[in-house]
């Protein structure tokens, strides 16, 4: 046995024990016996204040009564004596001892009460002050005996049980202690042996019954000892298992710490393959979960695994690491806290799976798609999808655009509800072909949207699932309607292109018309007036051929309007307020729409300056108030007005045909039977009328049409039938007046010739002739020349004798122009005079005649034909030098 | 009619009885002849008269001599009678009534009626007794052989007739009343007094008004004979012979 110290033999404690429980003991014994003493010392002094109130009070009251001070001070000391009492007194009049002396002192106060005539009268207070030092004082006199007493007792008894314990239990447990301590599974078969008394009672205590439990223990171990070993068996069976089924996870195994930076407990071998560290470094703790993880993750990863161990969720993550290779990979983390029993979280168990593959998959998957969505939605065309019902399940940013909705508003909803049910059916026509034929539809949508009504070249396609059955259908449509919108646009252009070719053709073939005729007639109004020169006034021949000379007059003013609808007038522009030549027009005007017809004249507040021939607006004017004048039955109203106006670039863009710019209005209206839609489209044709045969050549508004274009003018008509019709002229306006040459007017101009020398050239060999006779009788020396050949011959061999070249305009080989020309190189003093049906381009610009240029238009009389003559002769010469520059 | 003349006549004079029976309670210590049981003593007398020539009935209340004058001062009785000039000082709430009603000699009383008294130094030589309270007589009794004090004045004499003082100092008129109630012979009041006291009544201060009023009855019983009347009547019998 190993000698135990003092302290930590049993006994030895016990007898602390019960040192400390018996002095215990002895305390609390001692201060209960004392409450019942100071219990008792307090009732002896209750019974002494009773016994004052009893016995004494009676015989003090008639003393105080009496007022016999000496006999109250014996009877007060009397009180005074009695035990514990350290005052007695009565108020006011005598007293005995020391009033509230002492700390523990007992005050009580009795009134004194006598009958004195029937009353009771309180003649004093007996105040008696009871000492509780005395009781204290005897009190801890038997605190000391009984303290001494229990002390002694306790040692003694003390002494006793250490011995006693110590030869009946403490050194039998020493035996077991060294058998316990000795005793091996090699060496289970030594039995455990007390040396106590061999009596059948001594095997029945406790301690008997310890040896034979240990002893039927250690006959238990040895036979439970093969069951441990098998069970050691399959636990290593178990944990092979374990580590099979681990080492066989695609992914990491591990248990760790529930805070950063997760040391582990346990981590399987996989560790190495993800992260290139090998389990050992993660074991010994050189190595943690957070060394590892990419320091961009590293916040999130313990942020999700703080807030799912509190509670004690599974948690998932996924988030990169870096490589011991320094590669980075992608892992998927899900673990859950495991608790003690006290709901600590302990540690983390979970598994770790490299996801790298997936992720990059998904990367470009998730790449995949934005460039599908980026497509979708950058394309101008509307892509949607639509489920079996018609239902929108998709709709990119130009189909929300085309719908006029947001995407909440359109998918799930049909066309029904989206657009007007004309065009709802028509798409639904074309979806039904693609959702219940499987056909491919390409159409043309016309649909009604919020802004108005938009085209659509729509491709729609079956949408089928994965076993070829169609879900829904995909379409792409894109806006046609601007393109719609330009088709339309070049329709009407073309149809605008096609009249104007039309009125072009027309124009030409009149020109040409026109300038053949207007030879003829020249000719015979020219041998008309050569006949009626020899016969007398009188006689029916002169009548007869005065008929002849008016009827072709007439037929001269039919062509002049042909002339002029083919913009081949010859005219002599200026600039002139029209506000003024409107005014001075006036009065022909109302003379030619008679007094049932009111004419109003609004000019306008501001000069309007323009350039134009003055007989192109009197042409105008006449044609459209003669054209009014017929469209009003009985009575109204015509009325002429002029203004300014502006056209921007976007005015004309919407009105096909003006350019932009200032113009000067000339608008005539009336409030007559107006025109149908189909006379407007035809309304400037020529020859075309809706007035009775006989009363229109159908060339009014034609000339009209020509003298604006040949100005650069617009002409709008506006009409509605049985309201009136409106024509407004637009012509170019002009800012300042020109220096120009003043006008003719209507003075006396000699036509009698002097005997200069005229160059006649003309191609016609009638007109040739009939020319020259009216020349000559005129006083003029004629050379002839059928074409300009024979007229470069004839300046060659009279070349000083040649004063004047009149010379038609178009001849085969060389026109006018270049005939005068070449003369003109050759006689510099030689002034010229064009004769034409029309002018071409030759002597004019689109017929206006260029400055300087002498003309005259054919047919033309011998009476107007000598005036030019004469007039051109006596031209001065800064007049020809113009001339000569603009024939260079 | 007569009997409703009689009851009218009976309610008029009830307020006069009344009035006229107002009572005054007095409390007194003086004891034969001075004052007795039935209110016959000198002084009783004297106060009676007084009382009754302002229309007042007496009730006298006879009490140790320190309680009549706590009483009178707590208002217990109406006042006391008769106590020496100068309580007031002590007890506050009485008022004297500056009309006296007597006066108190003290004298030695001996069984020698030829011992030389004079002055309380002639008391030097004596063994004296005197009633344990009389202020006076303990204050200036300084210089005796010894000096005894009793319960009262039967003690007091038996001390003497017993011969276990020489002398006793005690109120004059008292004293033979003591003598005479206690049939003793061969005691004397010694000449001359030791002191003299003018004795008072004293009133609560509730019956403050009453003085003016008792003091001048007294004055008129003094003038009219009806003080001295009364002295004689009343002391005649004690007086020795």
């Amino acid at each position: 046995m190993p000698l135990l110290p003092k302290v930590n033999r049993i006994a030895f404690r016990l007898v602390v024990y019960i040192c400390l429980f018996s002095s215990l003991a002895a305390l609390l014994s001692t201060a209960v016996q004392l409450f019942f003493e100071y219990r008792r010392d307090l009732d002896q002094i209750s019974a002494t204040v009773e016994q004052i109130r009893r016995s004494h009070i009676p015989a003090i009251v008639p003393t105080l009564w009496g007022y016999d001070l000496a006999v109250l001070a014996m009877q007060l000391q009397g009180i005074k004596n009695l035990p514990d009492v350290s005052y007695a007194g009565i108020v006011k009049v005598v007293e005995t001892g020391e009033k509230g002396r002492g700390r523990h002192i007992l005050s009580h106060e009795f009134p004194l009460q006598h009958t004195h005539r029937g009353q009771d009268l309180e003649i004093g207070v007996l105040q008696v002050e009871v000492s509780l030092q005395g009781v204290y004082r005897r009190l801890m006199d038997r605190v000391i005996v009984i303290l001494v007493t229990q002390t002694v007792k306790t040692f003694v008894v003390s002494i006793f049980i250490f011995f006693l314990f110590y030869a009946t239990v403490g050194r039998h447990l020493t035996t077991m202690a060294d058998f316990a301590r000795s005793l091996s599974l090699q060496d289970l078969g030594r039995p455990l042996v007390l040396r106590r008394r061999a009596d059948r009672s001594a095997k029945r205590d406790e301690l008997g019954l310890v040896e034979a439990a240990i002893n039927e223990m250690r006959e238990k171990l040895v036979g439970e000892m093969d069951t441990v070993r098998e069970a050691q068996t399959a636990l290593a069976r178990s944990e092979e298992r374990f580590r099979t089924l681990v080492a066989n996870i695609p992914g990491i195994v591990y248990r760790c710490e529930t805070q950063a930076p997760w040391r582990v407990e346990y981590i399987s071998e996989r560790v190495e393959q993800v992260s290139g560290y090998p389990a050992a470094d993660f074991l010994s703790g050189r190595v943690a979960f957070g060394h590892y993880i990419h320091p961009e993750d590293l916040a999130k990863v313990e942020a999700t695994v703080k807030a799912h161990v509190a509670p004690g969720t599974p948690f998932e993550v996924e988030y990169r690491i870096r490589h011991r290779d320094g590669a980075i990979r992608w892992v998927f983390e899900k673990g859950q806290a495991v608790f003690d029993r006290e709901n600590h979280p302990l540690w983390l168990d979970g598994v770790i799976l490299d996801i790298t593959q997936n992720r990059r998959a998904e990367e470009r998957l998730r790449e995949k798609d934005h460039l599908l969505h980026e497509i979708l939605e950058n394309t101008s065309d509307a892509v949607f999808c639509k489920d079996g019902d018609g239902r929108y399940i998709l709709a990119n940013s130009a189909a929300l655009r085309a719908i006029g909705r947001p995407e909440g508003e359109v998918v799930g909803r049909t066309d029904f509800t989206l657009f007007p049910r004309e065009s709802a059916e028509v798409i639904k026509r074309n979806d039904d072909q693609v959702l219940h034929g499987g056909l491919n539809v390409i159409a043309e949508e016309r649909l009604t949207v919020e802004y108005g009504e938009t085209w659509w070249h729509t491709s729609k396609s079956p949408l089928r699932d994965s076993q070829g059955k169609t879900i829904g259908l995909v379409g792409i449509s894109r806006d046609v309607t601007a393109l719609k919108l330009a088709e339309q646009h070049k329709e009407q252009l073309e149809r605008k292109f096609l009249q104007a070719q039309k009125m072009e053709s027309i124009g030409r073939l009149a020109g040409g018309v026109a300038h053949d005729f207007n030879n003829m007639l020249n000719v015979i109004i020219g041998h008309a007036e050569l006949a009626l020169e020899g016969v007398d006034q009188g006689a029916q021949l002169y009548e007869d051929l005065q008929e002849i000379k008016r009827a072709a007059l007439r037929s001269a003013d039919l062509t002049r309007q042909l002339l002029a609808f083919a913009r081949k007038q010859t005219v002599a522009p200026r600039v002139l307020d029209l506000r003024e030549a409107v005014d001075g027009m006036l009065k022909m005007l109302r003379r030619l729409i008679g007094e049932d017809i009111d004419l109003e004249w609004r000019p306008a507040k501001r000069p309007g300056l323009v350039k134009i021939d003055p007989v192109q607006i009197e042409q105008m004017l006449a044609n459209l108030c003669v054209n009014a004048r017929d469209a009003i039955i009985d009575t109204g109203k015509i009325t002429i007005e002029t203004g300014q106006v502006a056209f921007d670039e976007a005015y004309c863009a919407e009105h096909p045909g003006f350019l932009a710019g200032e113009y000067v209005l000339l608008a005539v209206s009336d409030d007559g039977c107006g025109m149908s839609a189909e006379t407007l489209t035809n309304l400037f044709e020529p020859f075309y009328t809706t007035k009775e045969l006989g009363k229109g050549t159908g060339l009014g508004l034609s000339t009209v049409y020509g003298i604006v274009k040949q100005n650069n003018g617009f002409v709008n008509v506006y009409s509605e039938p049985d309201h009136g019709t409106t024509f407004r002229i637009y012509l170019p306006a002009r800012q300042n007046r020109e220096a120009s040459l003043p006008p003719d007017g209507d003075k006396a101009v000699p036509v009698a010739g002097g005997g200069e020398c005229i160059l006649l050239v003309e191609d016609e060999p009638q007109l040739l002739k009939m020319t020259k006779t009216v020349l000559e009788r005129k006083g003029y020396r004629v050379l002839a020349a059928a074409g300009p050949a024979e007229a470069l011959a004839l300046a060659a061999a009279r070349a000083e004798t040649i004063d004047l070249l009149v010379t038609d305009v178009v001849m085969p080989g060389m026109n006018g122009r270049e005939l005068a020309g070449r003369l003109q190189a050759a006689i510099p003093k030689l002034r010229c005079l064009f004769m034409s049906g029309y002018t071409a381009n030759v002597i004019a610009h689109h017929g206006v005649l260029d400055e300087g240029v002498a003309f005259i238009q054919k047919p033309v009389s011998s009476r107007d034909l000598a005036a030019k003559v004469r007039e051109v002769l006596d031209r001065s010469p800064l007049t020809q030098s113009r001339q000569r520059a603009a024939e260079r | 009619m007569h009997w409703i003349l009689y009851v009218l006549l009976m309610i008029l004079a009830c307020p006069l009885r009344l009035a006229a029976e107002e009572q005054i309670t007095l409390a007194t210590s003086d004891g034969i002849p001075l004052s007795n049981p039935e209110g016959t003593g000198f002084h009783d007398q004297v106060v009676r008269e007084a009382c009754r020539r302002i229309g007042l009935s007496l009730n006298i209340e006879h009490l140790p001599a320190e309680r009549s004058l706590i009483n009178a001062n707590e208002g217990i009785e109406d006042g006391v009678y008769v106590r020496v000039e100068g309580l007031d000082a002590v007890y506050a709430d009485l008022r004297r009534v500056p009309e006296k009603i007597g006066d108190y000699e003290f004298v030695a009383f001996g069984r020698n009626k030829d011992m030389p008294i004079a002055g309380w130094d002639s008391l030097a030589n004596y063994h004296v007794a005197i009633v344990t309270g009389w202020k006076i007589l303990e204050k200036n009794i300084v210089a005796s052989r010894s000096l005894t004090k009793v319960k009262d004045a039967g003690l007091l004499f038996r001390t003497l007739a017993d011969d276990k003082v020489d002398l006793v100092v005690y109120n004059r008129l008292d004293g033979y009343g003591q003598l005479k109630e206690m049939k003793l012979q061969g005691i004397y009041a010694l000449q001359a007094p030791l002191a003299t006291r003018e004795m008072f009544l004293y009133l609560h201060k509730s019956r403050e008004r009453l003085i003016p009023l008792l003091s001048k009855a007294l004055r008129e019983m003094k003038g009219d004979g009806t003080y001295d009347r009364i002295k004689k009547s009343a002391l005649t019998a004690y007086l020795p012979q």
